[in-house]
């Protein structure tokens, strides 16, 4: 029997191969969970209207601890072994290859065991390591956190928050339920209006004349009040109201010329 | 050696071991699980205990694997009156140039392939006298210790029915027997062929070839020795065998022999099947043979009707 170790360290090589592979699958499982931590954590942050400022990488962050942890928390696994339940065909010759491997056996059997394993390898996949139904919902929780994100930062959701404010909102009201949001924050009209109803139309007819008539001061004329409020004892001053003096010339003339008639008729009549 | 000699070696002794299974096929129809489980016993260089009703074909089969390996056969046939110098040997008194000498005259024992019919037919006395070569692989006569050939099998058959007259083995001796092999009747088809292979000609029976020889049956025990075993297996094995020291139909459990007999028997058969590693079948398929002879059930259980198969499978 030879000691040579070629095939012993063929074998270690692979079961060291064997252990990569679970942590590919382990590293893809925490890309995914960091990566929907990293969305959640933005979109509680956006809904609750929490400015992260002055920390704006919290998701990011976030996001990078999740990886760590979840990839930490799948390599604690015994991969190897999960490798085997995975590929049954190598299962029991793998797991006593390893034992072989530890006990340093490099007896006929041994190497026969190595070889045969070695051989069994090439016929399998660590794709099995993947549960394509667990990725699959991953990825679905992926998008749906990504549109969530996407419409809290562009549309303004905000936890307990109801359309309040003038009509047409202030920009940043939810639209009632059941309505459908319009662009740049407006209103359905139906919202601000009410419900449309039918209106009988009218049967009477009225004449109206209007005629211009001119009033007796102008309308431009700017006019000053005491405004000066109360006193500081609460009592009231009379005031006299009063016109603003005249300083139009037109209306002067007009006023001249009025009076001068009315003394005419004075005169004649006496 | 070399890698890729391990892997002919291995292959080379697959071939073997077919070529031994066709040559017993010749022979013996059927009862393949009977013929595997004598050819592990052998590979493992264990001692068989074979029970059956009479003519099942259990010298015959002896007969065999003698006659298809270059190993020296012997047979005894116990009887009441059978001593354990007829077994062992005894010392005669011969003469020679130099006078009277006493001189060892090797008893049939000294065989490689030794077959002890109705071995519950000898006396407590003359079946102890197999104890030490079952066990040690010798001899002791007037003081002297003889090693007997290598490999040795004691291959021993007992008949489970006629009771009378008979004794029944030590509990001892039974646990020196690696396995407890039950041959059973052979099914419509096979029987119909047995009547055809041996009616047919005036030869007792059909002729064989010689496939392996001493030499070659002590590496492949030697390969058996190195089938390797997952850790987790040799732990099953040893629990299983504790479990049976504790188990509510069990009065008297398992030796330790029998987690070293059940983890080599495993090995046997891994290689014999072709496989390079141990695995849980070949452990569930060997409990049975291994353990039924090494425990005895409580009065409750064998009233129930339970048997020691029924038990070990509750156990596997």
């Amino acid at each position: 029997m030879s000691d040579d170790p070629d095939l012993l360290e063929t074998m270690r090589r692979a079961v060291t191969a064997v252990r990569r592979e679970g942590y590919k699958a382990a590293f893809i499982y925490a890309i995914l969970d960091g990566t929907l931590l990293g969305l959640a954590t933005e979109l509680v942050l956006s809904v609750a209207r929490i400015d992260p400022f002055p920390y704006p990488y919290i998701p990011i962050g976030i996001a990078l601890i999740g990886i760590v942890v979840s990839f930490a928390v799948r390599v604690r696994r015994p991969l190897v072994e999960r490798f085997e339940a995975v590929n049954p065909e190598v299962h029991e010759a793998l797991r006593t290859a390893r034992d072989a491997i530890d006990d340093e056996d490099t007896s006929t059997m041994a190497r026969a065991l190595y070889a045969h394993v070695i051989d069994r390898l090439r016929e399998t996949s660590s794709v099995g390591l993947l549960n394509l139904s667990r990725i699959g919902v991953r990825f679905v929780l992926l998008f749906a956190l990504s549109v969530a994100v996407i419409q809290a930062s562009m549309l303004g959701v905000e936890l307990g928050a109801g359309p309040s404010g003038p009509i047409g909102g202030d920009g940043n009201a939810v639209p009632p339920t059941g309505s459908t949001p319009t662009p740049a924050g407006l209103q359905p009209g139906d919202d601000v209006l009410g419900e449309p109803e039918t209106v009988t139309p009218g049967g009477e007819n009225l004449s109206a004349t209007l005629r211009r008539q001119a009033g007796q001061g102008d309308d431009e004329q700017q006019r000053e009040f005491e405004t000066g409020g109360l006193g500081d004892d609460g009592s009231i001053e009379a005031e006299r109201a009063d016109y603003a003096p005249p300083d139009d010339i037109e209306n002067a003339e007009l006023i001249k010329e009025y009076n001068l008639r009315i003394r005419e008729e004075t005169d004649d009549g006496r | 050696m070399t890698d890729a000699e391990a892997i002919d070696t291995l292959e080379e002794v697959s071939d073997v071991l077919d070529r031994v299974r066709t040559e017993i096929a010749k022979r013996i129809v059927g009862q393949r699980s009977v013929v595997d489980q004598l050819l592990i016993c052998m590979l493992a260089d264990g001692n068989a205990l074979l029970e059956s009703n009479p003519g099942l074909g259990k010298t015959l089969l002896v007969r065999t694997i003698a006659d298809i390996s270059e190993l020296e056969f012997s047979r005894i046939q116990n009887t009441p009156d059978l001593m354990p110098s007829d077994v062992i040997g005894t010392e005669i008194v011969r003469e020679t140039a130099e006078g009277q000498t006493f001189v060892f005259e090797k008893g049939p024992v000294f065989a490689n392939i030794v077959l002890a019919d109705e071995i519950n037919r000898a006396t407590p006395k003359t079946q102890s006298a197999l104890l030490e070569a079952m066990q040690e692989r010798q001899v002791t006569a007037a003081g002297t210790t003889y090693d007997l050939p290598d490999p040795f099998f004691l291959l021993a058959t007992e008949n489970p029915i006629d009771m009378e007259g008979t004794y029944q083995l030590p509990e001892a001796q039974t646990d020196r027997f690696m396995m407890k092999i039950l041959v059973d009747y052979p099914t419509f088809e096979e029987e119909r062929e047995i009547v055809d292979r041996y009616t047919t000609t005036l030869q007792d029976s059909p002729p064989v070839e010689r496939v392996i020889n001493q030499q070659g049956l002590l590496e492949i025990q030697e390969l058996v020795r190195q089938v390797p075993v997952a850790d987790d297996l040799k732990n099953e094995a040893v629990s299983l065998v504790q479990r049976t020291r504790n188990h509510e139909d069990i009065d008297y459990g398992a030796s330790p022999r029998a987690s070293m007999g059940l983890v080599l028997a495993s090995k046997a058969r891994a290689l014999l099947e072709g496989r390079t590693h141990v695995s849980k079948e070949d452990l569930s398929a060997m409990a049975p043979p291994v353990l039924r002879h090494r425990i005895i059930l409580d009065f409750q259980a064998e009233r129930e009707g339970l048997s020691p198969d029924d038990v070990i499978a509750d156990l596997v």
